[in-house]
């Protein structure tokens, strides 16, 4: 048997492996997404006081810094048994919704577009922002830079610093805003509804009036048939800061469960795989039905495509005509074609756009009333939000005096992880055929995570600062026979 | 001329904090950011400047605490199909194509060998800590300090 390694090659970065094994006749038999645990984070949180924990954990990752921030906090809310203020909440929700905006636009036009735009068989050295910007212009790219800063902005107002957020307080905020800053968030959230607009065109153009992109999207090689999770409003849209609830639909998009707050552990359980560090969540009354797809699995995906399944629209005007015409294109939900995953996260950009004005067009929001007072430690806390890549859950239990004893992290790259597995074995067995392998199938392999924009709790930039991939093919008897990488220093 | 320094680095990862407590010694001294991670966020740090200067942890396979230099022109043969983020040359290569006339003329980056960036621990390690003195002078000379 053959076997193929996608393999990482520095420390940082080495929080991933792929490897596919070939059988005799050269065909894939089967493929695994490997990782190492969640950086340990859960255990130096311990012995932390809950007020220190939002601006510890916004180090574990440059990217998701705000949502981490986000979810912990939502936390040290529970665990002081305070609601925050209506205006704390507003203001939360608009940083919150600025993360979003900023997060999805690097995603988008860094890793996901470029596949389309370049050509899911270009070269490397083609095949990235470089070569999009060539594509459709420098000026589309610099508009889509700058227009992208104003999040940044707003995320830097309202979170105090532009990568490691300090404003969360338990029950609160930590300072209101004035009515000039309401004014700049109203004019910057124009601007980023645009980027939202040019995002979507953009996909259109690029994706959506290529025939052949078309069917690459509709293709069962990015095909996954599983269940979804996501949070809804008490209208059942998507939302993201914080949803009312979180509902489970399965494979035909019936609904299957809901839970809120730490019932959480009711409804998820996670399976002990022997060669990841990973475990891979399930639905727990469904029991494990073992790493594959299909009416009957219990395994479960998050995100945008998730939500987009999960959810009956969007709150705002834009976001939901695009989804609606997403729902025309596929026919129906759920949808289970994983390259989508790409033209929700686009809606969601707009969604969160749109979202960031409707909640500065509410002048209260310059109220000075931002903090609860703290009387009591519950001692035990949840925060759920809807982050960019899924489903993020923090739980903590504290002692008396609001130090931790327990963290549990749940991250949606976790969630995604058996989704992903069969979306890599999909994409191999359908693209590797008589052991034939070159730098355009691993790609086209590769295409089968991006839409999930896997995380490894990616502190990864000391140099070169990316997550390089490495394949190797064995022989039969275990031969290095060709090794192919994405990445170079020389 | 306007000068920045730009430090890149995870305080709770020990030697993968260096650049952040090398850029300690500037407080007050030059403009400075610092970075958790290299995304787009750099671009935004970098226009305006006319000169720039970037500490971070690197792993090269040289001994820890290695003092290596790189300028902005190392590209190597990089590019991205990575699953998160982008490398720190392929940004500044987009920062250029894009911004050309805002970017800074000069960039300098200077990399610190690491030995453990898996530990959760706000120290670096005792050959990753020996070298920031010299770093420090070496970035004090190239930006004019004293």
């Amino acid at each position: 048997m053959k076997k193929i390694e996608i393999n990482p090659m520095t420390r940082l970065e080495g929080h991933g492996k792929i490897t596919i094994f070939l059988d005799e006749n050269g065909n894939v038999d089967n493929a695994f997404l490997q990782t190492v645990e969640f950086m340990g984070y859960e255990k130096f949180l311990v012995g932390m006081p809950i007020e220190e924990v939002p601006r510890t954990v916004s180090t574990i990752c440059g990217v998701c810094r705000g949502v981490h921030f986000t979810a912990s906090m939502k936390a040290s809310d529970g665990v002081f048994g305070v609601e925050p203020t209506p205006t704390a909440k507003k203001l939360r929700d608009i940083y919150f919704n600025s993360h979003m905006v900023e997060d999805h636009t690097a995603i988008l036009y860094a890793l996901g577009f470029p596949d389309f735009v370049c050509g899911p068989t270009a070269p490397p050295a083609e095949r990235n922002l470089i070569g999009l910007i060539l594509k459709v212009g420098a000026d589309v790219g610099k508009l889509v830079l700058k227009k992208r800063a104003g999040a940044v902005k707003i995320f830097e107002m309202l979170g105090g610093r532009p990568i490691h957020p300090v404003a969360a307080v338990p029950g609160g905020w930590s300072k209101a805003i004035t009515e000039e800053q309401r004014k700049e968030i109203l004019a910057i959230a124009d601007d980023l509804i645009e980027l939202g607009k040019l995002t979507l065109d953009v996909f259109d153009k690029v994706v959506l009036q290529n025939k052949e992109y078309v069917d690459l999207v509709m293709s069962d090689a990015y095909k996954v048939v599983v269940n979804y999770l996501g949070g809804v409003d008490e209208n059942g849209k998507i939302t993201y800061y914080d949803p009312k609830e979180q509902v489970f639909v399965d494979t035909k998009g019936n609904e299957i469960a809901r839970f809120k707050g730490k019932e959480y552990l009711e409804h998820i359980a996670e399976r002990t795989l022997p060669w990841s560090y990973l475990k891979a969540p399930y639905i727990k009354k469904f029991g494990w039905k073992g790493l594959v797809d299909g009416e009957g699995t219990s395994l479960y995906s998050v995100g945008p495509l998730a939500r987009f399944n999960v959810g009956n629209g969007f709150p705002t005007p834009l976001a939901q005509e695009a989804y609606e015409k997403m729902l025309n294109t596929f026919g129906g939900k759920p949808v289970h074609n994983i390259l989508a995953y790409h033209w929700a996260r686009a809606i969601e950009l707009l969604s969160a756009a749109e979202n960031i004005k409707a909640l500065a067009s509410d002048e209260s929001i310059t109220d000075k009333n931002v903090r609860q007072e703290l009387t009591t430690v519950v001692g035990e806390g949840v925060g759920i939000v809807e982050v960019p890549r899924g489903t993020l859950i923090h739980h903590y239990k504290t002692d008396d005096k609001a130090i931790v004893q327990e963290a549990n992290l749940i991250v949606a790259t976790t969630h995604n992880k058996g989704a992903i597995n069969v979306a890599i074995r999909k994409a191999a067995q359908y693209f590797i055929k008589g052991g034939k392998v070159d730098e355009g199938i691993l790609n086209m392999v590769e295409m089968a995570y991006r839409p999930y924009d896997l995380c490894f709790a990616c502190a990864t930039h000391t140099l070169p600062g990316r997550m390089p991939i490495e394949l190797n093919i064995y022989s039969h008897d275990g031969e290095l026979i060709k090794s192919l990488r994405n990445y170079e220093i020389s | 001329m306007k000068a920045i320094l730009i430090a890149i680095g995870n305080p709770n990862f020990k030697d993968d904090g260096v650049g952040l407590k090398i850029a300690e010694f500037f407080d007050g001294n030059i403009d400075k950011v610092t970075l958790l991670n290299i995304g787009f966020n750099l671009i935004d740090s970098l226009l305006r400047y006319d000169k720039a200067l970037i500490v971070d942890g690197v792993k090269t396979g040289n001994k820890p605490g290695s003092i290596i230099e790189f300028d902005a022109n190392f590209w190597g043969n990089v590019y991205a199909s990575g699953t998160h983020n982008l490398s720190i040359f392929e940004i500044i290569r987009i920062g250029y194509s894009l911004f050309p006339e805002e970017m800074p003329k000069e960039i300098k980056i200077i990399g610190v060998e690491v030995e453990d960036v898996e530990t959760l621990s706000r120290q670096c390690s005792p050959s990753v800590e020996s070298a920031i003195p010299e770093v420090v002078r070496r970035i004090k000379e190239y930006l004019g300090i004293n």
